[in-house]
Formats: structure tokens, C-alpha cells, sequence
């Protein structure tokens, strides 16, 4: 089945955007779904930026074809695309108090609006932020929480196509930044439109989006909702990038059902394959990926029939509701658990065992 | 280490009354012209007691005043021409890049240092030149009531205009250079057009150092007297006058001229000090990390 285009808000189709001798998209092509949470998740200079501000009209292609709500947007400047970009600073226009600066898009319309229609609407959209009463701030007199509401309302206030925010909340601290996370999202689900994320924060990317496509060296590795990519990320670089995971490098000796693998040790692992990722061959090199949370510990000796890896705890780290362990084991060298803390008590240099479920590993192409 | 060590030390003490000694040197002439200026006597270095007397009699001098007026009226629309020039051509340099940029900085920046008096000649023989060449054709196509070109308060503005358009050009175009570009894109990006986006926008941001580049050419103007004394033809301004009044003896009335112009140099600067540094701070892109 193939879905008509008009059910895409954007399209990519290869790409391309070079700065001097680097390109930084590499020819990518993806679809963002009409009213989804869209994250582009990658760590700086992987080019998820550059492709925000090619929605934006910030920046031209120098290949490839753009398309918003179904049109290219080839020679479409910014100013006529309807797209509305939160910036990672916010850019809030300093000489212009917040009423204003909200106002701003709705100024630009022509014919012009009656100044009551774009009072009332600025109200309505400070509201929708829950800065009421601060029509006559500026911006500067704002706390960094508010500005990027302000920054939010400003765009929002014109009923984008598509909402682009561009590392929004990287400028906020720890705890505002989790209540602007919750706040985002249920903002996306009232009003509806499609947002488009950029961030090199997983933990971000996983709590708000519908859809993450994971960026490298200007190419999308993987695209997935978020527990396609945790659960079966397409090779090392995705299960590193998304969440925590112990590699056990070695080579493919075996591919069945399970791909076996081999360590330099002689250790053979069975571990699933990613069901998204090209298939592994015999011989080549593969890393089986284990969470922390799905290795369990054994104190040595209560292990029982399990067999496992023995090992030492050489560090603790308590979390609060879990803990972390470091252990050092001969046969497959460092790995990291995390345990719910309440049924926990290992200490530093106490002798385990480290298990894992067969189905608890992923093997995957090592790069 | 504490403070009275500091104090002690023989050679910070040493430069510590130098600059002090420093400061008297450079400032008390000019406190004395000050304060001479509320002589009551009859004489320029004779004082005699506090008075407003002589502020009056200036103001009352014909002389003064015309000259005073020129002064304005050239220091406002050599400003004015400065600010307008200077402004579009820092406009025009933002886009400039590579070895064209250092060859135009250069230029700018030896434009601010090159000598009035080497200003002054060099306008001089250029108007005198352009006029010797212009004025027979008017002739020819007017027959002889037609204009005669010649120095006077056009060519001092031209002039002024000339030199301190390059002042207004730097401290405009620094303030381009600190601009947050995002700001540009955000009102693009909000539907306004290029032309609104720089009526809105940009030309708002760059007011301030607009603003102050305008008050910087309209000191320089007023103060100027080298540049104006080469190419003024019959008319006087404030700094002529004074020169060509010392001549004859220095009247009371030198000082409260010097006085005043003082006190509107200085606010002048003072007023340009704050736009700059007030616009700056808010205008400032927050830190990357």
C-alpha cells in the first residue's frame, strides 16, 4: 500500500547540502507524518540543523527536492513557507515588548488584519502558553523558561504547517527543562500540528516524539518510533546513541534462528539479530549488545544451575530508585547492570555472577 | 600581600603621582578657560570676581552668533549626509568577505587618520579645480546670469561629509558585526519580506549606533577648524571666528565660546557613550555552550 503524499507534512528526497568541502546532509530521505512529534536526534555537526533549517528556508539544497504539505519548496523563500521555527536562543526581537513580538507574524499578513482581531489572538496564544499579563514585558525582563514560551506563542499564533523547534530547550536547566518536555508535548497534542525536534538529547528525543530519526555524518542511520529504536536499533552506533548498552565485540560464526558469536576469548554468545537491520553474514564482525538493565547479578555460589559470567563489582553507583554496577569479569570484560535498588545489596569487590536471557542480547554489525 | 604593601612599593608610588601630575597637565588648561569664562573684569587673564557678564555679552554679538549658527547649520547637514552615506556603505560591506573586506577596512580606517590639514588641502585644490572646469560651461549654457560656484558653506559641508562619513561607516558597521543574525531570520521566517524585515528590524537594531555615529560627524564637525579654514571661502564658522578674534586679543568672550562648545562636545560623546553601550548589552547573542 502506498500512502498519497498529501498525508506527509514534509518530504525529503535525497538531500544534499554542502558547506565549502563538507556536506552536511548527505543526500537523506524521509516523510513526516501530518500531525506527528518528529525528533532528529544525532551529537553536534550531524546535520540535523542544516535539514531543520532547509525546512525553514534558512538554507538551500544543493541537491534534491523539498516538499511541505505536498509542494516543492524549491523556490519558496522563507518568508512564504508556512513553517514556524523556534530558535535555540529564541530570538525574541529585543526594541519590541512580548505583545508585539507575538503579534509579529500576524503583522505581516496582507490584507492586513484589524488591530482587535491581532490583539484578541495574541491574547489567546499567550494563554495557550500561560503568560497572561505579560503583554507589555520585554524580552529581557524574561526568565529563560518564558522567553522560549514567548518564542513558542510567536510562532504558534500563525497556525503553522509545521512547528520547527531547533534545540529549544538545550539553554534551560535541568528541572525546567523536564517540566518544558511534558509541556511541549501536550502542547503538540492541543493544537495539533506537526512538530519537527531537533536534539543531540536521547532522553528528549525519547520522551516527546512520535517518530526519531537517528543522524550521523549527514545520513539518517535509523528512523523509528522510539521503542522500535531501543528495542531494535540497527546497529552499534543507534543501540550507543539510544539509551545505555554493553557491546561484547567478537566475530559471526554462526547464523541461524540466533546469530552465534564468537569473542577473541573463545566465548560463544547467542543473541538475536535486529529484526530493521541488513543481516548479519558468517565472519564478520559483530558486537552483542546487552542493556544494563537485563544483565542480572548473582552472588557466586547462590547462582544455582544459571550459568553466567563470573566476575568483581568494582564500583557502585546508587541512582536512587536503581543502582549501577560496575563489574569486571574475565570472559567478557567490563559490563554495567542496573538494578532496581530494593533488591540490591552488592558492594564493592564482592565476587558475582552476571546473567543475561539468550532474547536479552541483540547482535548487531559492528562498525 | 595586603594594600599597604601596594602602597610602599617605591615604583607604583612613583606612577601613581606621574598620572596624577599627568591628569593636572592635560585638565588644567582647560579648567582654567572654564573658569575664566566667569571673569567679571575686562580682560581675558585678569580675574576679577564670578559673573554671567560675558556669557551675555556673546550672546549679544552679532558676529558670534552668525558664526555659531553656521556652525550648526553646517555640523547638522554634514551629519546628516554623513549618517545617510556611512550607513548604506556599511549596509553594503556586511556582504563583503575575503581580501576585498581588508582592502576596504584599511581604507576606512586611514580615512579617519589621514591629517585634517591633508583633508583640507586636498578638497581645497579639488573644488577649486572642479569649479575652474565647471563654471565656464554654466557660462556657456546660462550666458552670464548664470550661478557662479564658489567656496563657502556647501563645500564645508561637503567636506565635513566627506571626513566623517567614515566614522559613522565604523561604528555602524561594528554594530552590524555584533547583530544577532537569528533575529533577521526569525522575521523572515514570521512572513515579513526583506524591505519589512529591515524596516522592522534591522534598521531598528542599528538605531542606536546610527544615532550615535550622527552625534560622533556632528562634533567632529563643529569642532572642526582645519578643514573648514581651507575650504570656507567668505563664511566663518564658531572655530574660525575664534581663531581669526584671537588675533586681535583674547576677549573674555574666547573662554564662554570655548566653554560652551566644551559642554556640547561632551554631552554630545557622553550621550553617544551610553546609546552604544546600552544598545550593545541587549543586543548581545547569548553565550554558546
Amino acid at each position: 500500500m502506498t500512502q498519497s503524499v498529501v498525508d506527509f507534512d514534509i518530504e525529503f528526497r535525497n538531500v544534499v547540502k554542502t558547506f565549502g568541502s563538507v556536506r552536511a546532509v548527505n543526500g537523506i530521505s524521509f516523510q513526516i507524518p501530518k500531525g506527528s512529534f518528529y525528533s532528529f536526534l544525532g551529537p553536534s555537526g550531524c546535520g540535523k540543523t542544516s535539514s531543520l533549517r532547509l525546512i525553514g528556508g534558512f538554507e538551500q539544497p544543493d541537491g534534491g527536492e523539498i516538499y511541505i504539505a505536498g509542494e516543492s519548496v524549491a523556490q519558496i523563500p522563507s518568508y512564504q513557507r508556512h513553517v514556524n521555527m523556534v530558535f535555540q536562543y529564541y530570538a525574541l526581537f529585543p526594541h519590541m515588548n512580548v505583545a508585539r513580538n507575538v503579534g509579529y507574524g500576524l503583522r505581516q499578513q496582507r490584507p492586513k488584519l484589524l488591530p482587535d482581531e491581532i490583539d484578541k489572538r495574541v491574547k489567546d496564544a499567550l494563554a495557550l502558553v500561560r503568560l497572561s499579563g505579560y503583554e507589555n514585558r520585554r524580552s529581557w525582563e524574561l526568565s529563560g523558561g518564558q522567553q522560549q514560551r514567548v518564542a513558542l506563542a510567536r510562532a504558534l499564533i500563525n497556525k503553522p504547517t509545521v512547528l520547527l523547534l531547533d534545540e529549544p530547550l538545550a539553554a534551560l536547566d535541568r528541572k525546567l527543562r523536564k517540566d518544558m518536555q511534558i509541556e511541549l508535548k501536550t502542547l503538540q497534542r492541543e493544537v495539533g500540528i506537526t512538530f519537527v525536534f531537533v536534539t543531540h538529547d536521547q532522553e528528549e528525543a525519547l520522551s516527546m516524539s512520535d517518530r526519531i530519526a537517528v543522524m550521523r555524518d549527514g545520513k539518517i542511520v535509523q528512523e523509528g518510533s522510539p521503542t522500535e529504536l531501543y528495542n531494535h536499533p540497527v546497529d552499534r552506533y543507534v543501540a550507543g546513541f539510544i539509551g545505555q548498552s554493553n557491546f561484547i565485540p567478537g566475530e559471526v560464526v554462526e547464523v541461524g534462528e540466533r546469530v552465534t558469536v564468537r569473542t577473541p576469548l573463545g566465548v560463544m554468545l547467542s543473541a538475536p539479530g535486529s529484526k530493521d537491520a541488513k543481516p548479519l553474514v558468517e565472519k564478520a564482525k559483530a558486537v552483542v549488545a546487552v542493556r544494563p538493565e537485563r544483565i542480572g547479578l548473582w552472588r557466586e555460589g547462590e547462582a544455582g544451575g544459571q550459568s553466567g559470567f563470573k566476575g568483581r563489582v568494582s564500583q557502585v553507583t546508587f541512582l536512587g530508585d536503581q543502582t549501577e554496577y560496575h563489574v569486571e569479569t574475565e570472559e567478557v570484560g567490563h559490563l554495567l547492570v542496573k538494578l532496581s535498588s530494593g533488591n540490591a545489596g552488592f558492594g564493592g569487590g564482592d565476587s558475582v555472577v552476571a546473567y543475561w536471557n539468550q532474547t536479552a542480547g541483540l547482535a548487531l554489525l559492528d562498525d | 600581600m595586603g594594600a599597604n604593601d601596594y602602597m610602599r612599593d617605591p615604583i607604583s608610588s612613583l606612577l601613581k603621582n606621574y598620572a596624577t601630575l599627568l591628569y593636572i597637565f592635560l585638565y588644567a588648561p582647560i579648567a582654567l578657560v572654564v573658569l575664566f569664562s566667569f571673569n567679571s573684569g575686562n580682560y581675558a587673564a585678569d580675574l576679577q570676581g564670578f559673573s554671567f557678564r560675558w556669557y551675555g555679552e556673546t550672546w549679544r554679538d552679532p558676529f558670534v552668533l552668525e558664526a555659531f549658527g553656521n556652525s550648526i547649520f553646517i555640523a547638522t547637514t554634514s551629519a546628516t549626509l554623513a549618517t545617510i552615506f556611512g550607513t548604506l556603505a556599511a549596509l553594503a560591506l556586511q556582504n563583503v568577505r575575503g581580501w576585498l573586506r581588508t582592502v576596504y577596512d584599511s581604507l576606512i580606517y586611514i580615512a579617519i587618520i589621514i591629517p585634517g590639514i591633508v583633508i583640507g588641502i586636498a578638497t581645497l585644490i579639488f573644488f577649486v579645480q572642479f569649479f575652474g572646469w565647471l563654471n565656464p560651461i554654466l557660462q556657456n549654457l546660462f550666458g552670464p546670469t548664470a550661478p557662479r560656484l564658489n567656496l563657502g558653506m556647501p563645500t564645508i559641508i561637503a567636506a565635513h561629509a566627506l571626513f566623517t562619513m567614515s566614522i559613522v561607516l565604523v561604528i555602524v558597521r561594528s554594530r552590524i558585526a555584533g547583530m544577532d543574525r537569528s533575529l533577521i531570520e526569525a522575521s523572515s521566517d514570521l512572513y515579513a519580506t526583506p524591505f519589512n524585515t529591515f524596516w522592522q528590524v534591522t534598521l531598528p537594531q542599528l538605531f542606536p549606533a546610527i544615532m550615535a555615529g550622527f552625534l560622533l560627524a556632528f562634533t567632529f564637525s563643529f569642532d572642526d577648524f582645519i578643514v573648514a579654514f581651507f575650504v570656507a571661502g567668505p563664511n566663518t564658522t564658531l572655530p574660525i571666528y575664534v581663531f581669526s578674534s584671537i588675533r586681535r586679543g583674547v576677549t573674555p568672550k574666547i573662554n564662554t565660546i570655548a566653554t560652551v562648545t566644551l559642554i556640547v562636545s561632551l554631552s554630545f560623546l557622553f550621550i553617544t557613550q551610553n546609546l552604544l553601550t546600552r544598545s550593545n548589552a541587549r543586543a548581545r547573542t547569548p553565550d554558546k555552550e
